[in-house]
């Protein structure tokens, strides 16, 4: 057996397309025969064969080769011609099987994620290019509920908690109930699909907020916590799931807070660590109020209010619904905030703020250099 | 739209005999650039101009044996060329003031007109091989027709010139070629720009050339006829050159040359050589009419807008 | 089928239904059939139209340009684009002015057909890419051969419009089989048509839709081949996902497409072989920049070829001229 290769000077094409084949696969030529036309970027090149044998064609005409590999084989016998074609038949399949296997189209990341996962890239959508998301998506779609955690036991004589939202606000407000509360955080839901079966502080993550309705309907929880400190919009629209699911919200008041006296509170409350509410003042439900903020007597709030730590108002201050404060605001006596004002970190309020608006503050940046 | 028909004042009548009509049309020309410049001068016109006096005999004779389909390529000193195949002095005056009106709308201004079967192009040489390709249109379109191209001795510099003429003699192209020499390449006489012979640089591609050193309309006439009348018979390429002088400046302004060889050519200016061959009378009734058709164009084209 | 056959496919084409057409150019001539063998045949089957000309470019543009003020459709072959220069005049002074300075009386519908381009080895005049020189030319389109326009489609645009058109054909497209969007894909791209009515449209390449590429990318003729391949791998093997916008027409500009793409990406990267300063990809720099001003995520990133002679020796070529490692440096830049 030998090779035919392409006699070529052309030093600057690296591939080239065979115009025409002179002899038929398997045909014997003789040495000095030209047996194929091929054409580069800047000639025809004819292609003869040294020796004398059996032709195998190895591209049909037409097909861009590269010059630097035989294009065709020469054998003694048509019995060893047709030795080597069954021979690379077989090696053909066995890689276009290889090729239907990997039909599947996915990026370098995205197979070694599904490795990982031990995600099967096939059961995909295999219509577009399969990304590391579109494998994490199928992870996280494919919990079925039988799969997920059950909520966790707890003593007779605690009111059992489901906590909405399953990031840091969750870690505060378990910490509230640890701190003697009576009360005790059974389970999570959280719609972050990639936080299920995870655990905050012991308590498992059990599933989406469509999980809350059958899970009370088992019987599996009390009443509800929103643990969602920031949003106020996201805090309103559980408050209102709840509602239709006619699931109860419970407050989680911080051992180290005062209510003081003659105080109407709502339900779904979240009051941190040293929260004051002073006396005759007036909570509505929902709101999550963060560490030594202290609301003076005579104070009305409203409901999905959050506030950052160390709020301070004076006496008949007014905060409407969803209201969400900053860090360290003061705000002087009988100042009333509308729905949905923002107040940024630092202000100092002696006057009253319309619905919907912000009020913004100037900070004093501190410079940070480098010691010297 | 309607074809152009030219004022019989300037351009004669069908019955005018063949002296008539020539020195009409060179007094038209020439009037109409002594007009052109003094137009300049009053500073209604604004850039440049290149004028073609003591040089109408060899436009006039010319465009004479030119038919409709036969296509004419000129150069910046186009007017005379412009004039003499066309007689549309209203569309040339409008253009070069400027105006709507104009042949090119004001667009292209002096050097660059175009008409049926006329074109011209300020860049020199670019526009022979440019003749050229009309001529092949021609021979593929299996027409009589002929394209003529004006150069002057000037435009034997340029490099087009040449891969042309062996193009043209190659192929066989009915381009006929009509050399003007006035001598000047602006304001560099030809001793200074030209080595060798002029007629040799045709002929070593194999073209024939006629030349004729004169400023007779009607000599030149029996010249470019023949020439003409090969190109279009055979369907081959034809020099004619022709040797004449330029006696107004290359442009406005002066090109310095020698006042005394320029006051000298004066005498033999193609009107003069032409004039005596006419009757006293016929000949200022001529120039009468020229006067006042011109004027009236003029008068009309400064009222445009 | 590979470029340089289905452009003298489209050749024989051109001239067999339209009586206009005339093709003329250097060693043309049967059997030699041009230097890249793109003429070949045409000299047999059409040998009133097609001619083979002297070594005499000047001649050949103006003649071409005399052959379209005579109701022709002259194609003209530059033997190397490099030899566009001795063109110049013609195209400038001549060919591009008669339809506006005659204030529309006649047209000159010229095409030029010119190789460009190096990474071949052939030095400093014989592989460059000059095609910018000619791109703020008033009245000429510029349109560039690629891997994903069938070449007819530049010869039909150009017969059916009546102005002068430079077709600039890298050389290795034409060992290079034509991959043509096919049922919205090219390969293992996703591939979709774009651009303005009555221009000849761009080719959009990526592997996820628009909306998840972070990188859209202008390239045209061999370069747009090169970013594809790059668009790819860094897609695959990286998840830096870019769309590659490939215009057919390079001047004037049809900023439809681009424009589109940015919109979603926010990150413009322009690659083109010519050399470096005042080129395609800074004036298309420039109108992006203006049009998506405040929208933008980085600065549009121009990439060209050093501005220097392209040396003959390969590896100082390989480092002169922009190439795939070139784009991908650039493409990691960008999106760092």
């Amino acid at each position: 057996m030998s090779d035919v290769i392409v006699p070529t000077s052309d030093v600057n094409s690296e591939t080239g397309v065979i115009v025409e084949w002179k002899f038929a696969d398997g045909a014997r030529v003789e040495a000095g025969d030209v047996v194929a036309d091929i054409e580069t970027s800047k000639a025809v090149i004819e292609v003869p064969v040294t020796a004398s044998g059996f032709l195998l064609q190895l591209a049909a005409q037409d097909a861009e080769v590269p010059l630097s590999a035989p294009i065709a084989k020469l054998f003694e016998s048509t019995e060893a011609l047709e030795a080597h074609r069954a021979a690379m038949k077989a090696e053909e399949n066995a890689a276009a099987e290889a090729a239907a296997s990997a039909g599947v189209r996915a990026t370098a990341k995205a197979k070694a994620r599904a490795a990982e996962l031990g995600v099967d890239l096939a059961s995909l959508d295999t219509s577009r290019l399969i990304t590391v998301k579109e494998v994490e998506a199928a992870v996280q779609g494919a919990f079925d509920p039988a799969s997920l955690p059950a909520p966790l036991a707890a003593p007779e004589d605690t009111e059992r908690v489901l906590l909405i939202g399953g990031a840091r606000g969750a870690t505060q407000v378990i910490d509230i109930f640890r701190g003697g509360t009576g009360q005790t955080a059974v389970a999570i839901v959280d719609d972050d699909k990639s936080k299920w079966g995870t655990e905050v502080y012991g308590v498992p993550v059990v599933g989406g907020s469509d999980r809350i309705g059958p899970l009370f309907a088992e019987g599996a929880f009390d009443a509800v916590v929103i643990a969602i400190s920031t949003s106020v919009a996201a805090r309103r629209k559980l408050r209102e799931l709840c509602a239709s699911l006619s699931v109860p919200l419970t407050n989680a008041i911080d051992k180290t807070s005062k209510v003081a006296s003659e105080v109407t509170m709502g339900r779904g409350n979240v009051l941190c660590a040293f929260v004051q509410i002073g006396t005759s003042a007036i909570v509505g439900d929902n709101n999550f109020i963060s560490a030594y903020n202290s609301f003076e007597h005579h104070n009305i709030l409203g409901s999905d209010i959050s506030t950052g730590p160390g709020c301070v108002t004076s006496s008949r201050v007014k905060i409407g619904d969803r209201c969400r404060l900053g860090t360290g605001i003061f705000i002087e006596p009988g100042v009333e905030l509308g729905e949905e004002v923002r107040v940024a970190s630092g202000s100092v309020l002696l006057k009253s703020v319309p619905a919907k608006h912000t009020v913004k503050q100037k900070v004093v940046t501190t410079v940070v250099v480098p010691n010297r | 739209m309607e074809a152009f028909q030219p004022d019989p004042r300037l351009f004669g009548r069908p019955a005018d005999d063949l002296d008539a009509r020539y020195y009409r049309r060179m007094r038209f020309i020439r009037r109409f650039e002594e007009k052109l410049l003094q137009l300049f001068e009053e500073g209604i016109l604004a850039g440049t101009t290149h004028c073609s006096i003591g040089q109408e005999a060899d436009a006039v004779a010319v465009m004479a044996h030119l038919e409709p389909g036969d296509h004419a390529f000129s150069n910046h000193r186009c007017h005379g060329h412009y004039l003499a195949r066309t007689g549309d002095a209203l569309g040339l005056y409008a253009e070069i003031m400027g105006k709507d009106a104009g042949v090119c709308r004001g667009i292209g201004g002096s050097q660059h007109i175009c008409a049926p079967g006329f074109k011209s192009n300020g860049i020199q040489g670019g526009i022979v091989p440019t003749a050229a390709g009309i001529a092949w249109a021609q021979k593929l379109s299996k027409s009589n027709d002929v394209s003529v191209v004006f150069i002057g001795d000037g435009t034997l510099g340029e490099g087009a010139v040449y891969e042309t003429l062996n193009i043209a003699q190659l192929w066989s192209l009915p381009l006929w070629i009509v050399l003007e020499d006035n001598g000047w390449s602006q304001s560099t006489p030809l001793a200074a720009n030209f080595a060798g012979d002029m007629r040799m640089r045709f002929e070593a591609f194999g073209l024939p050339v006629s030349e004729i050193e004169s400023t007779d309309v009607k000599a030149i006439d029996e010249v470019v006829a023949a020439d003409v009348a090969r190109v279009r018979e055979t369907r081959t390429p034809h020099v004619t050159i022709l040797h004449t002088y330029r006696l107004c400046n290359h442009s406005k302004s002066s090109d310095a040359r020698p006042e005394e060889e320029v006051k000298a050519r004066w005498a033999t200016e193609p009107l003069v050589i032409h004039a005596p061959r006419l009757d006293g009378g016929a000949r200022e009734a001529i120039d009468a009419d020229v006067e006042s058709a011109l004027d009236e164009v003029i008068e009309h084209a400064r009222a445009l807008p | 089928m590979i470029y340089s056959r289905a452009l003298n496919e489209a050749l024989h084409r051109a001239l067999g239904e339209d009586a206009r057409v005339v093709v003329l150019g250097e060693d043309i001539s049967d059997p030699y059939g041009g230097a890249f063998k793109v003429s070949r045949g045409l000299t047999t089957a059409f040998p009133d139209r097609v001619k083979t000309t002297p070594v005499s470019e000047q001649a050949i543009a103006g003649i071409s340009a005399g052959l379209a003020l005579g109701g022709y459709r002259p194609i003209a072959e530059v033997m190397f684009g490099d030899f566009l220069s001795l063109c110049f005049d013609q195209l400038l002074n001549h060919i591009t002015k008669y339809h506006a300075m005659y204030a529309g009386q006649v047209t000159c519908p010229v095409m030029f057909r010119a190789p460009m381009g190096g990474h071949r080895g052939y030095g400093p005049t014989h592989s460059q890419s000059i095609e910018k020189h000619f791109l703020g030319i008033p009245h000429l389109r510029v349109v560039a051969a690629s891997p994903y326009h069938e070449p007819y489609d530049a010869f039909a645009d150009f017969l059916a419009k009546d102005d002068p058109v430079l077709f600039v054909e890298h050389k290795l497209l034409y060992p290079k089989h034509i991959t043509a969007p096919t049922d919205g894909r090219v390969g293992e791209l996703l591939a979709s048509h774009a651009g303005s009515e009555g221009v000849l449209p761009s080719v959009c390449l990526s592997l996820v839709p628009r909306e998840e590429c972070a990188l859209t990318i202008v390239a045209y003729g061999y370069e747009a081949l090169l970013a594809a391949s790059v668009v790819e791998k860094l897609g695959m093997e990286d998840e830096l996902f870019c769309e590659l916008v490939v215009p057919a027409q390079i001047a004037p500009v049809d900023f439809a497409p681009i424009d589109a793409s940015v919109s979603a990406t926010r990150r413009l990267l322009t690659v083109e072989e010519g050399t470096a300063g005042w080129s395609w990809g800074d004036r298309v720099a420039a109108s992006i920049q203006r049009s998506h001003f405040g929208r933008l995520a980085k600065p549009v990133e121009v990439l060209a070829s050093q501005p220097t002679v392209i040396p003959g020796a390969r590896r100082l070529e390989q480092e002169m001229l922009v190439g795939a490692h070139h784009i991908e440096q650039k493409i990691r830049e960008a999106l760092s």
